[in-house]
């Protein structure tokens, strides 16, 4: 029976620690960082293995504790591993940080594997979700916790969360996608970002501008999503018509003759109710202006929930005429999820600005501007879909 | 006359790739074949899918091989697209025997980095909770080891006094194996009223029945004959694998994150850690077995001492941590479980790594098992305690 | 076999008259005793399993099965009718033939070692001579049948049990049988009701109380019920099985009607060593010693009873087999499974030094006394 903390008189601070590998390692440690409880030395590679042995043998270190060994995504630079290491004679515990070599294309790093026993699985986990390669490991294959045949390295930052790709959240039930305020931010999709529900929306309405250009032979959408592709946004709108829009891309492969009537009908339709919503919006505005001017806030919310009700009520009647169509229902899921939180946003914009003081109403108006533009390139989309779906009726019919 | 000459002269000759491999192993006039045995993913030894691949001489292991990853869920991954809040219900999923100890550990880890100050209330709710899940994970392992070994009756006494136990935990958060009462800054809600009393009962049952297990389980003396002298660890290799738990402190180390490296408020309690001598599966066993009894005792002081006063602090719209990481040890039932979180000033988390304890437990499997037999090799299997999804994340 | 036995054989080696040989025919005795074995085969194992079931239930703070028949006794009957209807499956690698005749050897022994237990004054179908030697021969046998299904499933772990198994039966029938031979000198015949008639009459030695055998022969007692355990691979003897290693052991690839052969091979085998036991420790159908069964007049008390003398002593031998049966049960929940090199140690190195030692005071005694 042994005990711990035997030397805990003697432990040695986070200078003297530095200092004292500085001694032996020379150029090896990079900086040193002491933040939040931890203290963190930044090593090079090439003295990465030295630095573990230093930490084991030397006596007034003592780490004897191999505690874990896990890497950590660093942007552009490449991949980080970060080791950790805990004396249990003197309670210290030290953080060793090294950037691999390689940058992200072949990030390696020796092997800690013959300093500390347990290295190894540590190791094999590393190279399993980053693709760090440890020189002199005994085996980094087979993998160890995804599947032998795996591609790719799933920590990596440009390895997309494939169920964020094939089926965003509805909505912003997510809170990373609301402000302060609650109002819906746009970002920049930058490196290890999911895509948010609005680039897919973006990716649908650009696709349904193909599906609305005249009939000439058009491209066919690249069904299937390419993996290694670095731009989510391209990788959003492949998977996105490989998955979502069925319809559409039938569209430019039925080149049937177009009825015109039945297409007639459906624009004229279209165009009817979106004059109607037009009108509501407008009437809407204006009582809540009037109701803004005079200072009176909680009614703000049932006449929003009204508009949202009357587009819901809107819906049905048409996707009516499409109704046989078999994408119907999954094209309407998605749309009438997204007008609803569309003039949930709406409202909440509007119950905001009608809840605070007058000079506020320029960016309500200008959200409401931005929302009622959203819905009406929603209403397009839907009438374009609509139109295809009779199309594409109307070529069965034929053949 | 050689081991080879017999050997030729016994068998045809076959050209290498052709017929059976034999080899001459240890004794040279039988001729045995080394063979792989495959402890496989759904096996009544391990519990969840864990696989050990064996070689085998007869009844010895020669080898042994654990394949694990068939369980990884791919947690690490999903806390990066997951906010501060949500984080602590994924991680209540890793260690299902300790999803309490789990969340408390991430719930540290968030307010360290945030720099965020936890009422001395919350504080001492969270260590007696994260008292009775230890008692709770330790109750499932007591009845578990025995029906490797062939003890059927030590898991219907550990399943009775679990679920009293778990009828406590149940009234104060709701859940019976996925607590989700632990919160950045504090509990969730407070403890329902009457909750001590009925706390201080259970314990008083619970140590009441304790008895039983060392009588029927330690002191059996089949028991001690299948477990004592199997699997020594020693305390330098251990400590070099990462070892932590029962299983290091089997070893000879009392190296417990509660008595060495307090966090919450352990550093005003008396946290007694018990330990075996050579690390076999028998001291492993017992310093579980002992470890009830100080989670017991550690209950009846935390009753004395927990102040009145909020449980939790008010938490921005926007959960939001500093650029920064910082790492966060605990001891969880089965071991240290630390959290590394890297943030860079976002909302989720730009890297959390979970270090589990199994992960690293499991890692001395091989070491344990080279020349035991098969039943001491299944023997040990059940001693290093571990938890499937703990392993794998 | 048994044909052969009570037909041919019998009249050579028979010694009491059965109850059951009725009138002058050769045929209607045959059916009677014929009917008995396979009453007392079928019925008996699961009454026996009954109590397992119920006893260990309430040991382990649970109660056991309730739901099929009257406080659940008809549990295992409804098992027998599920394990009739599953599928037979045949693993593809398997050596067919002994695959399926396995259980079949290792329960055909079974059921014949019934033929010379007595249940009570007069209930037997036959009994032999040389009874005790029969009964240790024929219960050998099954080994046969373990062995050939371990061999057969074409399973690693089936062929690690049926390996182990082999090792471990035939380990213990050394201490068996000596613990036997002990009692077959003491009483000064082989014959299973002549041992039961001995022990009615037996005086402690240099006293003249009359015991059963199970008192100056506590030892070989001892031995010969943790040699039948280990015989029947109950826990803690149950490496062979060895769930939580082996899968099932030798019986991993069996399912349906074969598995339950085999587990019937089990009770039944649980069944006749108790009643072997009853019968050369515990003083076969005597209600205590000394004590005749009422209605009992001839042969001290032992034959020729009436009615209810029979059956007092039917339910007397069938009480006593029970009760060694929970205790099997009793040591199977306390205990884990000892270690394949732990059991042969406890065989050889403990189990036969004792056996020989019981012998030789048993045969001191009985050349003194």
């Amino acid at each position: 029976m042994s005990e711990v903390l035997a030397h805990r008189s003697r432990a040695l601070t986070p200078a003297e620690t530095e200092e004292l590998l500085r001694d032996r390692l020379g150029d090896g440690v990079l900086r040193s960082v002491v933040e939040y409880g931890m203290f963190t030395l930044w090593i090079d590679p090439s003295a990465w293995v030295e630095a573990a042995t230093r930490c084991r043998d030397e006596r007034l270190l003592g780490y004897d504790m191999f505690d874990s060994l896990f890497g950590v995504d660093a942007r552009e630079a490449g991949f980080d591993v970060v080791a950790v290491l805990y004396s249990t004679s003197t309670g210290n515990r030290i953080v060793l940080r090294v950037r691999c070599e390689g940058g992200r294309d072949a990030p390696t790093l020796p092997s800690l594997s013959e300093v500390y026993r347990g290295a190894n699985w540590m190791e094999r986990e590393t190279f399993d979700m980053f693709g760090v390669d440890f020189t002199g490991h005994p085996g980094l294959e087979p993998r160890i916790l995804t599947v032998e045949n795996f591609e790719g390295f799933p920590l990596r930052k440009d390895f997309h969360l494939a169920a964020r790709v094939a089926k965003p959240w509805p909505g912003v039930a997510e809170p990373v996608e609301l402000d302060e305020e609650g109002n819906v931010i746009e970002r920049e999709v930058g490196l290890g970002d999911a895509p948010g529900p609005y680039e897919l929306d973006k990716a649908m309405a650009a696709q349904a501008q193909q599906v609305n250009a005249p009939p000439a032979p058009a491209v066919q959408p690249e069904a299937g999503a390419d993996d290694d592709d670095a731009d989510p946004s391209a990788e959003v709108t492949a998977s996105a018509t490989a998955t979502g829009a069925t319809a559409g891309s039938d569209a430019p492969a039925a080149q049937a003759p177009v009825d015109e009537d039945r297409a007639a009908r459906a624009k004229a339709k279209a165009d009817e109710r979106r004059r109607k919503q037009a009108e509501a919006r407008a009437a809407k505005a204006k009582a809540r202006a009037e109701r803004a001017a005079g200072g009176e806030a909680p009614d703000a919310a049932p006449p929003s929930d009204t508009a949202a009700d009357t587009t819901a009520a809107d819906e049905p009647t048409t996707s009516a005429p499409a109704e046989a169509a078999p994408g119907a229902s999954p094209d309407a899921g998605p749309d009438a999820g997204a007008t609803e939180e569309a003039s949930d946003d709406a409202a909440g914009t509007d119950a905001s600005s009608a809840a605070t003081s007058t000079p506020e109403d320029d960016r309500a108006a200008r959200a409401k501007a931005k929302a009622e533009e959203r819905r009406r390139k929603q209403a397009e989309l839907r009438a374009a879909r609509a139109k295809a779906r009779a199309d594409r009726e109307d070529g069965e019919d034929d053949a | 006359m050689s081991d080879l000459d017999l050997a030729q002269q016994v068998l045809p000759a076959t050209a290498p790739g052709e017929g059976i491999a034999v080899e001459l192993v240890g004794n040279g006039d039988m001729q045995t074949a080394d063979m792989s045995l495959s402890i496989g993913e759904a096996h009544p030894a391990t519990h969840g899918v864990f696989r050990i691949v064996l070689e085998m001489d007869g009844e010895r292991v020669v080898d042994a091989h654990p394949v694990i990853g068939y369980m990884h869920r791919g947690f690490e991954k999903l806390a990066e697209h997951r906010d501060y809040r949500q984080i602590k219900a994924l991680v209540n999923r890793h260690d299902w025997l300790s999803g309490f100890s789990n969340e408390l550990g991430v719930a540290l880890v968030v307010e360290k980095l945030m720099e965020f100050e936890v009422p001395d209330r919350a504080q001492w709710i969270r260590m007696l909770l994260a008292e009775w899940n230890r008692i709770l994970n330790h109750l499932m392992f007591i009845g578990s080891y025995g029906l490797e070994l062939g003890a059927i009756t030590p898991m219907f006494y550990a399943f009775r006094e679990r679920e009293d136990i778990q009828a406590l935990l149940e009234s104060a958060t709701g859940g019976r194996l996925h607590f989700t009462y632990n919160q950045v800054g504090g509990l969730k809600i407070d403890l329902p009223k009457g909750f001590l009393h009925e706390s201080a009962r259970v314990s008083k049952v619970t140590r009441e029945r304790l008895p039983d297990y060392f009588d029927l389980v330690l002191g059996n003396e089949i028991f001690q004959a299948r477990s004592k002298g199997v699997g020594p660890l020693p305390m330098d290799v251990g400590l070099s694998i990462g070892v932590t738990g029962p299983t290091l402190q089997a070893t000879g180390l009392p190296e417990d994150s509660r008595a060495t490296e307090p966090y919450l408020k352990y550093g005003e309690l008396d946290v007694e850690v018990p330990v075996g001598s050579n690390g076999d599966a028998y001291d492993r066993f017992s310093c579980l077995l002992h470890r009830i009894r100080v989670s017991l005792d550690l209950i009846d002081q935390i009753h004395d001492h927990i102040p009145p006063g909020p449980v939790n602090s008010k938490l921005p719209k926007m959960v939001k941590a500093p650029e920064g990481a910082t790492y966060v040890r605990t001891e969880n039932p089965l071991g240290q479980l630390s959290y590394w979180l890297e943030s860079d000033g976002g909302r989720n988390p730009w890297r959390l790594k979970m270090r589990t304890p199994s992960f690293s437990n499991v890692q001395a499997i091989p070491y344990l098992m080279r020349g035991q037999l098969l039943p001491d090799a299944v023997s040990i299997l059940g001693s290093v305690f571990f938890v499937v999804g703990d392993i794998d994340r | 076999m048994m044909l052969l036995v009570t037909s041919g054989v019998a009249p050579l080696l028979a010694q009491a008259e059965s109850l059951l040989d009725v009138g002058d025919s050769f045929l209607l005795p045959l059916v009677l005793k014929l009917a008995l074995v396979l009453a007392v085969f079928f019925v008996v194992p699961l009454v026996a399993g009954y109590v397992e079931h119920k006893a260990m239930g309430r040991m382990q703070h649970r109660r056991g099965p309730v739901e099929a028949g009257p406080f659940g006794s008809l549990q295992l009957v409804a098992d027998g009718i599920k394990f009739i209807q599953k599928e037979d499956l045949i693993p593809a690698a398997a050596d067919k033939w002994v695959f399926a005749i396995a259980p079949g050897v290792a329960l055909v022994p079974a059921m014949l070692v019934i033929v010379v237990l007595p249940f009570g004054p007069g209930v037997f179908a036959l009994d032999l001579e040389l009874g005790l030697f029969y009964v240790l021969s024929a219960s050998s046998v099954s080994v046969l049948g373990v062995l050939m299904g371990g061999w057969a499933s074409a399973n690693k772990f089936s062929l690690f049990g049926g390996l182990r198994a082999g090792a471990q039966l035939i380990a213990y029938e050394l201490p068996l049988i000596l613990a036997a031979i002990a009692v077959a000198v003491q009483a000064g015949t082989l014959s299973l009701v002549g041992i039961v008639e001995a022990q009615s009459g037996f005086m402690l030695f240099g006293t003249d109380v009359n015991v059963w055998y199970v008192f100056p022969q506590l030892l070989g007692f001892g031995i010969f019920f943790v040699a039948a355990m280990a015989e029947l691979s109950r826990p803690p003897f149950d490496m062979p099985i060895g769930d939580s290693e082996l899968v099932f052991g030798y019986m991993t690839e069996y399912s349906g009607i074969k598995y339950a052969m085999y587990m019937l091979t089990e009770y039944a085998g649980m069944v006749s060593m108790s009643a072997i036991m009853v019968v050369l420790y515990l003083g076969g159908w005597q209600i205590l010693p000394g004590v005749p069964l009422p209605g009992c007049e001839v042969g001290g008390g032992l034959f020729d009873c009436g009615v209810t003398g029979t059956l007092l002593g039917v339910a007397v031998t069938l009480a006593k087999i029970m009760l060694l049966v929970f205790v099997m049960v009793w040591a199977r929940v306390t205990y884990p499974r000892l270690r394949e090199d732990q059991l042969q140690r406890l065989s050889w190195l403990v189990l036969v030094p004792l056996a020989l030692v019981n012998l030789a005071l048993i045969t001191i005694a009985k050349v003194v006394f």
